[in-house]
């Protein structure tokens, strides 16, 4: 069969919300690599007067400054998406390993890493991010880090609701009855069975991430002016509310598809993995921020 | 006079995504006023949905038809919601199986009970409170008025499943449905609540019907028997008829396969091979046809569905060749070995001594920090090759002593001992190929993941490294050895039937070549035709392989096939040792004469004039922790039991731990049953 | 076949049972136990940060002042240095911190003010947007709920399912800005922005409030229905509700007396957790609708840098989050038989 009818096959047995989710995603990451090819003008370039209405010319009008609103929409993808996706991994990596380790180990550890996890869990989100970028200043990979570290413990405490039921499962006992070592069993048997439930989890990360990113951008903490962030465009939109309604349409239309197509993706991936006995756990179930 | 549930035409298809299930097809049954019947099946026979269905439960995705039904002589449209909801509860009601799950966890069980009270107005409302505790009264249950206040999750299983029953009668219904009410109850309970069921439906005003998959339990309960197979009614007939002369070959090879507390312990458990078919298919001729003995591969069986035939004794039998006799296969050659290797007992392959474990319990119900003993001092050795088995019931800490054995849990105290050369050396922790373990649900066990061929390599991997290729040859025997074919090494647990399962994971526990092999109810989740096929290779593998075996369960029927020894544990401790064969014909610890009294045979003249030993209580993991852990139901009980722990005598080949074994035995032989008997002629062996 | 079976004893009620309510009580203390450990967590956290920032440890605590002239400001340092006791070890200061924010001394403010009088004025104008929203998405979410769970029509479930959706995955100012858009810009029937607090009247206030209210209480009735979505129709599925049915209760008594029950379990801690981290949700409302309570001034705090203001928001938050958290264990044991002590 040719390349492809079998990729279209291929496309055609997942479910519809993963192709859904990566359908709505794409243009976002095509932007972010290439923004060049889908914008009409530069994010940066004052073109026209201040504040025009969606035209032919430009899509979604002009800013309070003159410059093109769907091009800087787009460019903020960049930002945005970068800052997202990279904190959604963070979280996810460090907050699944501590989480899963500590629910699999039971016992000692997992009381102790679970009561710093509590603590952490009442501070409140946006203001603990809020707190360490003034801190520790404006620049990206502080937002990062911050963002991260924000989301991690909710994962370490979904990661570990995980560990904790797989250790009990007949195959993992079974293992240890062979002799397996506890980093063995963790490697070969819980991380690929519990990973379909996981990434669930990881694709309501990177949607808060991206709601969280955006909600700094707005309060001015994010990427600074004339760098467009769909935040700061926002904010912007407020103050001439009554000038030019539509002007916020575009950013908050865009951080909304993001964050709704991670959370697609993640409805698609379990539902494709469901029909394997693991643990499973619906996008429903795993709380926002 | 019109039967108290009559049935006619009933088909039921559910829809499962884009697949249809055929449920139930063309079924028809009647039940006459004051009778207790009983509907026998395995999963997937339907047996389920016709109870459900009677009673217009059947849920949303479920299409039916039927052509006629009617209560008491009054027809009843399936379709008509309102006329159902009056008679719910009220003319026909239902037990349940699992009464935790059936009673609502934040009510309590009084106004629950009250429930139909209240609906169908049975009697004013300010006498509800006394009726309530009247019901209570019925099921046997002490203490009504504080029953009554109290929630699901605060009683017992048994007082739970009487609590529904209660519930069930509130209406006083023509008709009793109870759907597997016992299969969540220890056996002791489960003897009480089907004799109390039994009872009620005796009463001449309401009749019972029985759904279960346990047929030596319908033996005792019955008046009449019906047979169900893949959604279809394939046997009908009086108990006598059926347990004596079967008609159908299916009912044939199901009774040839469960074990029984009586006749030839050392018979080869029948079997039933291939599993039963896929519901959404509709084939032609006789759906049980590609397994049957009599009938695989015929012409007519393979065309044409054969119609219900009358057959002696009133009953009838869907079958071209009803009452046919034929060889029930039992699909294992049996070496010459497989006795003699059962007597040997050598040195010890394991000892256990004195082993304690508790628990620390950190339940919400329970309150925080609640400590549990669940082996309380326990020895046991297993000799080289030999076959033991476990008996007890919840709370008896068998699974526990397993878990400690093989290393799963650490004991609190106490020695585990395995032989080095020829001696017996303490150890803490055993070597990887020393013991193997298969435990209870194959679906659990086996990881998804994995192939077939990797599972089974694994330990081997685990103990001499590398990676599972290098096994490769070794599967393939030991897939040999079970009986699977050798390409379903590349094979996915979930596209195996659960029997196929549980035999990967007998192939990987015999990867290593172990001295000792655990199975902790190994067969409890197959299906009953399933089951002797399991047995039985343990049977022959272990003449083969030569490994002792430690066999953990509740059903002492399936032990006594299985076993050469028996250790009865109650509430952590030892009760009683022997030989199998001492045990069952002479007990002598009240516990397991109670226990054995209260285990079903399938034999209802047998089962007519048995009587039950009487304890109280029910079995869980409160048993006291100081002098004799039976002391709370055992009806011998004096001051003594409750300040010295009897202990078992373990010189002797038949240890029992109780102060008045003397007196016990004089009280069984009143009550137990000549073991001579032996059923009627039943079927041939191959 | 006779049985000679005594009587069943209940085994069970024969051991004295202590009185439900000594049992209920001491799980309740043991809970509040726990949450106050958390307390001391959070607050001694929070001291480290404040202790953690770069310039002296006095500077911080007694704020730039910068309305204060030098000297003033060095005698001020000087002296407060001595009463905060900034020359002993760091658990004595925290203990000191402890005691002075117990009788409400949380310093001064970046203009000198006191910490507590700013806050005071703004801790009413966010109680009223809090309870409001809260209330809103409670209500609302359970009224959603069952209409869902109960309408035969398969759109309006599939509807209400989208709508939810959605609200979830949109930044709340960006629903904000959409209400504003609709309902002040172009309807014109409230305000955008502004405060009217509750004295100068009903009516004026209400326009003003229902905006950020709603704006925070949307997402809010998403989240509750998803839980209570998944919990009413676990409950369904159980054996008890067909248990129920097959004794004849109407569909309407079941839903009422056994499925809402014990559905809304679940989604007991999911608004517990929100209602304890309501301050991230009113940062950002605070801010977009120029609502004077505390979230815009943490905010603003966290901007200039004025850390007394920042602790004492925080720890405030800290103190809600445990009192609900308290709050919905207790209601847990109350509603959940199975939670409490065995009787």
């Amino acid at each position: 069969m040719s390349v492809v009818r079998r990729s279209r096959a291929f496309v055609g047995r997942q479910p519809a919300p993963l192709i859904a989710g990566v359908v709505l995603l794409a243009p976002f990451l095509f932007v972010t690599l290439v923004p060049g090819i889908l914008a009409t003008h530069g994010p940066l370039s004052i073109e026209d007067r201040p504040l025009l209405g969606p035209s032919a010319q430009y899509w979604l009008g002009t800013d309070e400054i003159g410059r093109d609103l769907f091009s800087r929409s787009l460019y903020a993808a960049r930002n945005d998406i970068l800052v997202s996706l990279s904190s959604a991994f963070v979280a996810f990596t460090i907050g699944t390993a501590i989480g899963l380790f500590a629910g699999y180990v039971s016992g000692r550890i997992d009381t102790i890493v679970m009561r710093i996890v509590d603590v952490l869990l009442s501070f409140p989100t946006i203001v603990l991010a809020l707190f360490l970028i003034v801190v520790f200043g404006r620049r990206q990979w502080v937002q990062i880090l911050a963002i991260a570290l924000v989301m991690m413990p909710s994962m370490a405490r979904f990661s570990r609701g995980t560990g904790l039921v797989l250790r009990n499962r007949g195959y993992v006992e079974a293992s240890r009855i062979a002799g397996a070592s506890r980093w063995q069993i963790l490697r070969h048997h819980v991380l690929p069975n519990s990973l379909p439930t996981l990434l669930v989890a990881a694709s309501v990360l990177a949607s808060s991430a991206v709601l969280i990113s955006a909600s700094l951008s707005y309060l001015g903490l994010g990427a600074q002016p004339p760098d467009p962030s769909w935040g700061n465009m926002l904010r912007a939109a407020y103050g001439v509310v009554y000038q030019a309604p539509l002007y916020g349409i575009g950013p908050g239309i865009c951080v909304t598809i993001v964050s709704g197509a991670y959370i697609l993706i993640g409805e698609g991936l379990r539902r494709k993995f469901r029909t394997d006995r693991n643990v499973g756990a619906s996008a429903a179930t795993v709380g926002t921020i | 006079m019109p039967g108290a549930l009559e049935v006619d035409g009933l088909s039921v298809t559910y829809r499962a995504g884009r697949t249809l299930v055929h449920a139930l097809d063309d079924v028809a049954l009647t039940l006459p006023p004051g009778h207790r019947m009983a509907i026998v099946g395995e999963s997937g026979s339907g047996k389920s949905t016709l109870g459900l269905a009677v009673m217009g439960l059947l849920p949303g995705n479920a299409a039916f038809s039927c052509q006629r039904l009617s209560i008491d002589g009054t027809a009843i449209d399936l379709r008509n919601t309102k006329q159902l909801r009056s008679l719910r509860g009220n003319t026909v009601s239902m037990v349940f199986q699992d009464a935790k799950a059936s009673l609502d966890p934040v009510r309590t069980v009084g106004s629950q009970i009250a429930e139909p009270l209240r609906v169908h107005r049975v009697v004013p409302k300010r006498d509800i409170g006394h009726e309530v505790e009247r019901l209570l009264r019925d099921v046997e249950i002490k203490r009504p008025t504080q029953t009554a206040r109290q929630y699901p999750h605060e009683l017992s299983g048994g007082m739970r499943q009487r609590a529904m029953i209660a519930a069930a009668l509130a209406g006083r219904p023509t008709v009793l449905i109870a759907d597997e009410p016992t299969s969540a109850l220890d056996v002791t309970t489960q003897a009480a609540v089907i004799d109390l069921i039994g009872r009620l439906g005796q009463s001449g005003t309401m009749s019972a019907l029985l759904i279960t998959h346990d047929l030596a339990l319908v033996a005792g309960f019955a008046d009449s028997v019906t047979v169900m197979y893949a959604g279809r009614i394939v046997e009908t007939g009086s108990v006598d008829e059926i347990y004596s002369a079967p008609a159908h070959p299916y009912t044939r090879a199901l009774l040839a396969s469960i074990p029984s507390l009586f006749g030839d312990r050392n018979r080869l458990l029948g079997s039933i091979p291939g599993a039963v078919p896929d519901l959404n298919l509709r084939l032609p001729g006789c759906v049980f046809e590609p397994r049957c003995a009599v009938g695989r591969g015929r012409e007519i069986c393979r065309t044409v569905a054969p119609p219900m035939i009358a057959v002696g004794g009133g009953g009838q039998a869907r079958c071209h060749f009803p009452g046919e006799q034929a060889a029930i296969p039992t699909d294992v050659v049996v070496p010459v070995a497989i006795s003699s290797s059962r007597a040997e007992m050598t040195t010890p392959t394991v000892e256990l001594r004195s082993i304690v474990k508790s628990f620390h319990r950190k339940s919400m119900t329970r309150g925080r920090r609640s400590r549990t003993v669940a082996v309380n001092g326990v020895d046991l050795v297993i000799g080289a090759g030999e076959s033991v088995g476990i008996v007890g019931e919840s709370g008896s800490g068998k699974t526990t002593l397993a878990r400690v054995l093989v290393g799963l849990e650490v004991a609190d105290s106490g020695e585990k001992m395995i032989r080095v050369g020829d001696a017996l050396v303490a150890v803490t922790r055993l070597p990887k190929d020393y013991v193997q373990f298969v435990f209870q649900d194959p679906g659990d066990s086996l990881d998804p993941l994995m192939s077939v061929g990797d599972i089974i390599a694994e330990p081997l991997v685990l103990r001499d490294g590398g990676r599972p290729n290098r096994y490769r040859n070794q599967v393939a025997a030991l897939l040999d050895d079970v009986g699977l074919r050798v390409e379903m090494a590349e094979r996915r647990p979930l596209e195996l039937s659960g029997g196929q399962r549980q035999r990967v994971a007998i192939a990987r526990a015999l990867s290593t070549q172990p001295k000792l092999i655990i199975a902790d109810e190994a067969v409890a989740s197959l299906d009953m035709s399933a089951r002797g096929q399991i047995l039985n290779l343990f049977s022959r593998l272990q003449a083969e392989h030569g490994f002792a075996y430690l066999y953990i369960s509740h059903d002492l029927s399936m032990v006594r096939h299985v076993c050469d020894r028996v250790v009865v544990m109650y509430g952590g401790r030892v009760m009683e040792s022997a030989s199998t064969d001492d045990l069952f014909v002479g007990p002598r610890h009240p516990y397991t004469q109670a226990l054995i009294t209260a285990v079903p045979v399938p034999d209802p003249r047998v089962e007519r004039q048995r009587e039950r030993m009487a304890i109280r209580g029910e079995a869980n993991d409160e048993a006291p922790t100081t002098g004799c852990a039976f002391r709370a139901r055992c009806p011998i009980a004096q001051d003594i039991c409750a300040e010295e722990v009897p202990r078992l005598d373990t010189t002797s080949s038949h240890g029992v731990a109780c102060h008045f074994a003397d007196q016990a035995a004089s009280l069984y032989e009143r009550v137990s049953v000549d073991a001579e008997i032996v059923p009627a002629e039943r079927v041939h062996h191959g | 076949m006779t049985t000679t079976t005594a009587a069943l004893d209940d085994f069970a009620a024969d051991e004295l049972a202590p009185s439900r309510w000594r049992s209920r009580l001491l799980g309740i203390l043991g809970q509040f136990g726990q949450l106050l450990g958390v307390l001391v967590a959070v607050s001694f956290l929070t001291f480290l940060l404040l202790n953690a920032l770069p310039g002296s440890a006095a500077d911080a605590r007694i704020g730039p002042l910068p309305n204060f002239s030098p000297e003033d400001r060095a005698e001020l340092r000087a002296s407060l240095s001595k009463q905060l006791g900034l020359d002993k070890p760091l658990l004595w200061q925290y203990v000191i911190w402890v005691r002075d924010a117990v009788t409400g001394d949380f310093g001064l403010t970046y203009q000198g003010l006191t910490v507590r009088s700013v806050v005071g004025d703004r801790l009413s104008a966010t109680l009223q947007l809090a309870v409001t929203s809260v209330v809103i998405s409670v209500t609302g979410s359970v009224a959603v709920s069952l209409l869902a769970f109960r309408t035969r029509f398969r759109v309006v479930r599939a509807v209400l399912q989208g709508v939810t959706t959605l609200l979830l995955v949109m930044p709340a100012f960006w629903l904000g800005l959409l209400l504003v858009i609709l309902f002040a810009a172009q309807l014109n029937w409230f305000p955008s922005a502004g405060y009217v607090p509750l004295s100068d009247g009903l009516t004026e206030h209400f326009e003003v409030l229902i905006m950020p209210a709603l704006t925070l209480a949307l997402p809010q009735l998403a989240l509750f229905f998803r839980y209570l979505n998944a919990g009413l129709h676990d409950t369904a599925n159980t054996s008890f509700v067909t248990a129920s049915r097959a004794r004849g209760l109407s569909e309407r008594s079941i839903v009422y007396r056994h499925v809402l029950p014990n559905g809304v379990l679940p989604t007991i801690t999911v608004v517990g957790l929100v209602v304890g981290s309501l301050i991230s949700g009113l940062v950002i409302v605070e801010s977009v609708f120029s609502w004077p309570g505390l979230g815009l001034l943490l905010v603003d705090s966290v901007r200039t840098k004025d850390y007394n203001t920042v602790a004492a928001i925080v720890l405030i938050t800290a103190v809600t989050y445990v009192v609900v958290a308290f709050a919905v264990d207790v209601l847990y044991r109350l509603i959940d038989p199975r939670t409490r002590r065995r009787t």
